[in-house]
């Protein structure tokens, strides 16, 4: 573990992570590698990309007293009910109080289009969901620890 | 006749000697012969001409009740539009003058009574009747070529045969005068119809009748084609076969005149057609025929060969219409049934792009949809077992573990029906495919137990064809033999055989066999005879392999008694599109045999 750590001790809290799934199992799946991964975090979910906006804008504006509320890692799911994920990827990469904030595509979508058009858009990784539970946990695993720890976040 | 009437001459003299002297002088006339009428008053003579019309009359120029003139007037009075009868006036000595008034009024010829010779009066009857003979066979003429013009003006008017023929032999026996006219048409055997007829009564109609006429001469035929008539005057008289004379008695004939109808040149044969004969019968006497009357029924003949030839050609063009309307109504029909199949084919292509895309969107449902929570139920089985960790029992791992295969199962049959359902509809990638590292490929692949044997014979053939499709049906056919093999140390041998256009391949295992009675049904999707609890056996699988083969234009058979192992005989076309391809392919493929036998070596 980074002996460096980015936030100061006061709030000992691990960092937060939104994850942007509506899916039950895959949220379960996704909790599970974190609870099972060396990195701590905390979990935000939430299952539309209409409650995902809401929460980040209020923990913005709630930033000087509680930054420990505004996620350092954004997870987002492609397939969701109402807004689509590109659409809540454009909304938080429009914004200059968000965008700084790295998202992860997060999905079971192999389709060029939606890789390109979310990258296009600022997304910061696309992860395709792998379909065994091991090899998902594993690439879980690798990315918490490159976002969580080994990349240097703002 | 007509034309040989006896003329008729009334003689009027009132002096009883003279009319002697001049019958005397017209009966000894060995030439000719007269009807001959005496009277001695003009009154007497007026009354005969009422009755009978002569010819020729012989007048005295002075007579007790009338003159010669005023008798003269007194018959133009009663001619009623008939030609005057010639005269020849006899008139006394020094009337010369009298004689020439009586040539101004018409009269043909004079004589002087006391200078009358026999000679002369003969010579002088015989002239002023040689004229009326030329005038009269003039008007005859003139008659004739009126009847033919009407008909043959009939014939031409009408195209109807019946009426035709009908015409013709009314106008042939009103002209003639004679009893009987009718036509007879030939049959091919020279037996024949009478097809038309007009008879004056009381003579035996004879229409209808069909004569088989045993009697009619072979020679008489030849004469007929050749266009020559016969005209018999009295049929005891003409040298007839008694057979024959028979014939005609039946139908009282007693003189008869027969004219050949033959058609116009018929284009296969070289004799004009003989269709018929115009025959006219003169009944109960016997009858000099004229050559006029002959000619005229020649005439008739012509004109009747042209009626019926128009009406033939009209009747064979009228056929043909019907054929060709015919053929053109059953075109319309089966351009009709052509259009509705044509209709239903599009429609039934419609009707299969909606199943298409039924089929597509079930496809898309089924590879996410349904294989989404099957993921869940798996991860969730793990997560429960990593949850409740070393705590858990034997008893709970056990229903764990049936879970987990039940689910991995239902994960299997649905990427086996999606499998089945998208057969045939990614395009056929044909290539050179080397049969026999096909096959190696699939036995690395498959789990296979240590001790069973796969042997491929050697002969494996190269073929053009779609390597995905015959990789799926050997994988499937092996791994059944394996799966469901009862020992583990079974054997499969895999043969080829060239069969005219197709390559025949046997997969032969020496496992349990499949019942005879369940042949039928194993190729049907969801039919499986092993055990139904085993993992992998969605009996899916045979119904795959025969559709891809289906799809690939061969067959599949079994063979098996039910206890001794089984055969699935499948039979592969051999392409001939790229023969030329295939067999240089063939060459480098059995390179590649060589060298795989050395690795495997």
């Amino acid at each position: 573990m980074n002996s460096f750590a980015p936030y100061p001790p006061s709030f000992l809290q691990p960092p937060l992570v939104l994850v942007i799934e509506d899916s039950n199992e895959d949220f379960e799946a996704l909790d599970r590698s974190f609870r099972q991964s060396s990195v701590k975090a905390r979990l935000h979910r939430t299952q539309t990309g209409k409650q995902a906006l809401d929460y980040l804008e209020q923990s913005i504006l709630a930033k000087p007293t509680h930054p420990e509320n505004v996620p350092v890692l954004i997870l987002l799911d492609l397939n969701l009910p109402g807004m689509r994920g590109q659409a809540v990827l454009q909304s938080i990469k429009k914004n200059p109080l968000l965008s700084y904030i790295p998202t992860v595509i997060l999905t079971t979508s192999l389709n060029l289009k939606d890789i390109h058009e979310c990258y296009r858009l600022g997304a910061n990784s696309y992860l395709v969901k792998k379909m065994e539970w091991q090899s998902f946990r594993q690439s879980m695993h690798i990315m918490i620890e490159y976002w969580l720890d080994t990349a240097t976040l703002p | 006749m007509i034309l040989k009437k006896k003329f008729v001459i009334l003689i009027l003299d009132d002096c009883h000697e003279d009319l002697q002297t001049y019958q005397r002088f017209l009966e000894r006339d060995r030439t000719n012969s007269y009807e001959i009428h005496p009277a001695c008053h003009a009154r007497e003579a007026l009354q005969f001409c009422e009755t009978q019309w002569p010819d020729l009359i012989v007048l005295d120029f002075l007579l007790p009740d009338l003159n010669g003139l005023q008798f003269i007037d007194a018959i133009e009075a009663i001619a009623n539009g008939k030609p005057l009868p010639s005269i020849l006036v006899m008139t006394g000595q020094g009337d010369e003058e009298v004689a020439v008034t009586f040539m101004k009024k018409g009269v043909q010829d004079y004589l002087i009574k006391n200078k009358v010779t026999e000679t002369n009066f003969q010579q002088s009857v015989q002239r002023i009747l040689d004229q009326v003979q030329l005038r009269r066979s003039l008007e005859l003429q003139q008659k004739w070529q009126l009847a033919i013009s009407k008909v043959s003006l009939h014939i031409r008017e009408s195209l109807d045969i019946d009426e035709i023929l009908n015409t013709a032999v009314s106008e042939a026996k009103d002209f003639l005068f004679c009893d009987r006219a009718i036509i007879y048409q030939f049959e091919p055997n020279w037996a024949g119809n009478i097809v038309a007829e007009s008879v004056s009564p009381p003579w035996r109609a004879a229409l209808g009748e069909n004569i088989i006429d045993t009697c009619f001469e072979k020679s008489k035929a030849l004469m007929y084609a050749q266009g020559r008539k016969t005209a018999i005057d009295d049929i005891y008289k003409a040298d007839l076969s008694e057979c024959h004379i028979g014939l005609l008695e039946a139908f009282q004939v007693r003189a008869s005149i027969i004219v050949p109808i033959l058609l116009p040149l018929d284009r296969s044969v070289s004799l004009p057609k003989l269709w018929g004969l115009l025959i006219v019968h003169q009944c109960q006497n016997p009858r000099p025929w004229e050559d006029a009357e002959g000619l005229f029924l020649e005439q008739i003949s012509v004109q009747l060969a042209i009626g019926i030839h128009q009406s033939e050609l009209l009747q064979q063009l009228n056929q043909e219409l019907a054929q060709r309307s015919r053929a053109e109504q059953r075109l319309l029909i089966q351009t009709q049934i052509q259009g509705k199949l044509i209709q239903d084919l599009a429609k039934s292509t419609t009707l299969l792009e909606i199943r298409n895309r039924d089929l597509d969107t079930f496809v898309a449902f089924a590879s996410h949809d349904l294989r989404a929570p099957l993921r869940g139920l798996r991860n969730l089985v793990i997560w429960l077992l990593e949850d409740l960790g070393a705590v858990i029992n034997p008893e709970l791992q056990n229903k764990f573990d049936m879970m987990t295969l039940r689910v991995h199962g239902m994960e299997v049959l649905l990427n086996d029906l999606l499998q089945y359902a998208q057969i045939g509809r990614v395009e056929a990638n044909l290539t050179t495919v080397c049969i026999e590292k096909l096959l190696r490929d699939i036995i690395n692949e498959l789990e296979i137990p240590i001790d069973f044997t796969i042997h491929i014979a050697p002969d494996m053939p190269n073929l053009v064809v779609d390597y995905r499709a015959l990789y799926q049906i050997f994988v499937n056919l092996i791994q059944n033999a394996v799966k469901h093999h009862t020992r583990t140390d079974g054997r499969v041998e895999i043969t080829a055989t060239l069969e005219g256009d197709f390559y025949r391949f046997d997969i032969i295992d020496d496992g349990p066999g499949i019942l005879p009675e369940h042949h039928e049904n194993i190729f049907k999707i969801f039919r499986t005879f092993g055990n139904p609890h085993s993992r992998d056996n969605t009996g899916v699988g045979l119904a795959i392999v025969k559709k891809i083969v289906e799809l690939q234009g061969g067959t599949i058979t079994i063979e098996s008694n039910g206890y001794s192992g089984t055969i699935f005989r499948l039979t592969v076309p051999v392409s001939y599109l790229n023969s030329d391809q295939s067999d240089s392919a063939l060459g480098i493929a059995s390179d590649l045999t060589g060298t795989l036998n050395t690795i495997s070596a």
